[in-house]
């Protein structure tokens, strides 16, 4: 019996104390140093999602969002995000986040979609549905930044291929074919058109493949979404002609496999 | 000196020789009998013992004793070496009506002159302690020239001592009243040594087998080639016991110079009267054992300068059935140094990139025995510019654990010079050419071209060590300091912003892990890791 309760309260030592260095570790990400932010990250993402205690992803996911808002601010004043905050840390952070599989960070992951890791975009499209409207929101936003559009598109496109949990709804898709649509029509970034190139044939919604098969064909269909530059107008019809004839579409998506491997130092 | 006192010389110097090796005879007979005589191995020498001569090039040598005994029945290689100087004797020319003597060369070698009988040539052959050779000498193998230092025979010993002679002179002599003068006076010594050689031998490709398990006997010997078997038994298995259930596959005729036997019990093969130069002798194998058969794990290379592909193999000497049940990679320090997973059981030959000195183990099943063995991966020493870059990852606490194979000093890729990728210490790396390029990096830039195809790419920046890292004010885990990320421009087009966004929407294709966008640093260098 004596044993039973030496070991009982052992083990409840040994948790707490590892809940206690949880604890130090949340407030050295939020609160730390430059070297102390960057070395708490790193010690969590060495723990593994599985063995973070919800402080500690709750901190993870408030330092994202607020490097989310950093990079937005940054970009509203036109100054390079490095002024504020290294941008490899951002991104850093983001991958750390991605790797959550944490419903709860769909909203900052999807604010992170210009954070310059690539994990993101897949995170989000291992969601599915559930990551649809939060994407959504930043594709649609007139204001967003070309380049978190574009990781939107592509992350929408990967969830049409059918990387996520289930089939989206016909609802989802609805949402998403009207995403499409708007990136395909009106003034865009050449880098946003061929992204909703790629996402418009995935949907093989007909009427949008109507628009890819215009701007394939027609270079003025190009130069009145804005694209001006004869060299930008002819890889755009390019990039179209290739989709329509079944070209593949990159990058591709990869899993959290995958990713974990990416991310593992080796 | 006159020719009298000179010949005189010569007899006492021969005497001298003479009595010297009597003497060395006495001695040996002596040990011989109060002694057993020391045994001798495949490879042993035997000898040497001076080649008797005269002094001068008329005079033959009979027969003489060498003392070195041969064992009957074993093979022996019989070597005869040694030069012999040809002195022109001014004397013989003193004297009129003496006939010129040709030109002969001025030393001559075991294998004698290049004439007729080969005059001075030794010869040699098998007697006993105290009679000469009664039959035909040892023939020595060509080329026999003048010039040959060494001269050698094979020759099955009938048992008996080797015995040398000079049967065979140059005839050039001048004589008459109160003179005697040859042509040429000779000096030098010759000698002959008798080598052990092995007898053939049924060699098995396995010493240990589970029962029922194949064994394979080659029949080799390493001196000589094998020609075929003769008359007799040919092959046969002797068992070490009671019983005999083992078999020779087909019967293992005796046209055969291989030999299966499916072996039940311990015991050996015996095969009669193998042919090798000529020569009949038995051959034997070792014993063969019941037991675990053998099982060995190798890494190809065994020994690597930096991380490299390693082929791992494993394999169980036996023609009975055998599965792996683990592989298991342990490296010397941390974890892992594997790439891109761990062997499978599946795989019994697998290759894998090692980044770490370790050992890999591998457990294999076959009938009753459970085996293990191991092989090691090493690496070569460090150079000290590399144990400081190690450091510095321990100094900086940068989440990478590199080994000294991590590092070269060259390397690069098509389109990408290594000190471009290495970089130099404005961007973050003092120890150039010393360095870390994973080839993820180099991957992904030289797809990253392709596919941007607008010309070149020029790097700010690829590796930093984690102290030029530092200088750089570069974020404390960096992969950067992986070996894993580059700064890029295009070389060829003006860095706007659309440009950024070409390079980078081609380098999205290859799928890097991080991607930074224009708007990120002051100079907009496109930053990427793979």
């Amino acid at each position: 019996m004596m044993k039973i309760l030496l070991l009982v309260t052992v083990l409840c030592a040994t948790m707490a104390e590892a809940q206690q260095d949880q604890r130090a570790l949340a407030r050295q990400l939020l609160q730390g140093s430059r070297a102390e932010r960057s070395q708490a990250l790193e010690t969590t993402r060495g723990l593994g999602q599985g063995k973070m205690d919800p402080d500690l992803r709750a901190a993870l996911i408030t330092v994202l969002e607020r490097n989310n808002r950093t990079v937005a601010e940054a970009v509203l004043r036109k100054e390079p995000v490095a002024t504020f905050e290294d941008p490899e840390f951002i991104a850093h952070v983001a991958h750390v986040v991605s790797q959550l599989e944490d419903p709860q960070a769909i909203p900052a992951l999807a604010g992170a979609l210009g954070s310059g890791s690539t994990l993101v975009r897949d995170a989000l499209a291992d969601f599915g549905e559930r990551a649809v409207p939060a994407i959504l929101v930043v594709v649609n936003a007139p204001e967003t930044h070309y380049s978190v559009v574009d990781e939107g598109l592509i992350a929408l496109r990967f969830m049409v291929e059918g990387t996520g949990p289930r089939p989206l709804s016909a609802g989802a898709l609805d949402q998403i074919r009207g995403a499409a649509r708007q990136r395909l029509t009106g003034k865009q970034y050449f880098t946003t058109l061929w992204r909703a190139i790629d996402l418009a044939v995935a949907l093989k919604d007909p009427s949008l493949r109507q628009i890819v098969q215009a701007l394939a064909s027609d270079a003025t269909e190009v130069r009145a979404r804005g694209v001006t530059n004869p060299d930008l107008v002819a890889k755009t019809q390019q990039r179209a002609q290739q989709r329509l004839a079944g070209g593949p579409a990159s990058p591709r998506y990869r899993s959290h496999t995958e990713r974990n491997q990416l991310l593992a130092p080796r | 000196m006159t020719a009298r006192n000179s010949t005189n010389r010569w007899l006492a110097v021969a005497l001298l020789g003479a009595g010297i090796a009597a003497v060395y005879a006495c001695t040996d007979a002596t040990f011989d009998e109060k002694q057993p005589r020391p045994s001798f191995a495949p490879g042993d020498i035997i000898g040497p013992a001076e080649v008797p001569r005269e002094n001068r090039n008329d005079k033959p040598k009979d027969w003489s004793s060498t003392g070195i005994a041969l064992t009957a029945g074993l093979p022996y290689r019989i070597t005869a070496s040694g030069m012999l100087t040809f002195t022109d004797n001014s004397a013989y020319h003193d004297h009129l009506g003496c006939t010129p003597h040709p030109t002969i060369p001025s030393s001559v070698g075991p294998a004698g002159f290049d004439m007729q009988n080969r005059p001075w040539a030794v010869v040699a052959g098998m007697g006993t302690e105290t009679t000469a050779p009664p039959g035909a000498p040892l023939s020595f193998k060509p080329p026999l020239t003048a010039s040959t230092p060494e001269m050698s025979a094979l020759v099955k010993s009938p048992g008996g001592v080797l015995w040398v002679s000079r049967p065979n002179v140059l005839p050039w002599v001048c004589g008459g009243p109160g003179f005697d003068e040859p042509a040429w006076n000779v000096s030098g010594s010759q000698q002959i040594q008798a080598t052990e050689l092995e007898l053939p031998n049924a060699v098995p490709d396995k010493l240990s087998v589970p029962v029922g398990d194949t064994v394979l006997f080659t029949l080799q010997v390493s001196w000589g080639t094998i020609s075929f078997i003769g008359s007799g038994t040919g092959w046969r298995w002797v068992p070490d016991t009671t019983t005999n259930t083992s078999s020779l596959v087909n019967n293992c005729p005796r046209t055969q110079l291989t030999c299966k036997v499916i072996v039940r019990e311990k015991g050996h093969v015996e095969v009669q009267n193998v042919n090798v130069e000529g020569m009949a002798f038995d051959a034997r194998s070792p014993v063969i054992v019941i037991g675990a058969p053998q099982f060995t794990v190798t890494a190809n290379p065994g020994s690597i300068a930096s991380a490299q592909s390693v082929t791992f193999t494993a394999a169980v000497n036996t023609s009975l059935e055998w599965s792996l049940s683990s592989w298991t990679w342990t490296p010397d320090v941390g974890a892992g140094g594997i790439d891109p997973n761990d062997c499978t059981t599946s795989e019994k030959t697998c290759v894998r990139t090692i980044s770490k000195a370790g050992w890999m183990k591998a457990t294999a099943v076959t009938g009753p025995y459970t085996l293990t063995d191991s092989a090691r991966v090493s690496f070569v020493a460090c150079d000290p510019e590399v144990e400081i870059m190690i450091g510095e990852y321990q100094t900086y606490q940068v989440n990478l654990q590199p080994t000294c194979p991590d590092f070269t000093n060259t390397g690069g890729s098509t389109h990408f010079s290594w000190s471009e990728l290495n970089g130099g210490f404005s961007n973050g790396n003092p120890h150039n050419p010393w360095g870390m390029v994973k080839s993820a990096l180099t991957t992904g830039l030289e797809a990253t071209r392709t596919n941007y195809n607008r010309g070149g790419i020029s790097l700010s920046s690829g590796y930093r060590c984690p102290h030029g890292n530092n200088n750089v004010g570069g974020v404390p885990h960096s992969w950067h300091m992986h070996g894993r990320a580059a700064d890029m421009y295009s070389s060829e087009h003006p860095w706007t912003e659309d440009e950024f966004n070409l390079l980078k929407t081609a380098a999205e294709s290859t799928g890097p892990i991080e991607s930074l966008l224009w708007t990120e640093y002051t100079d907009h260098h496109y930053h990427a890791a793979w």
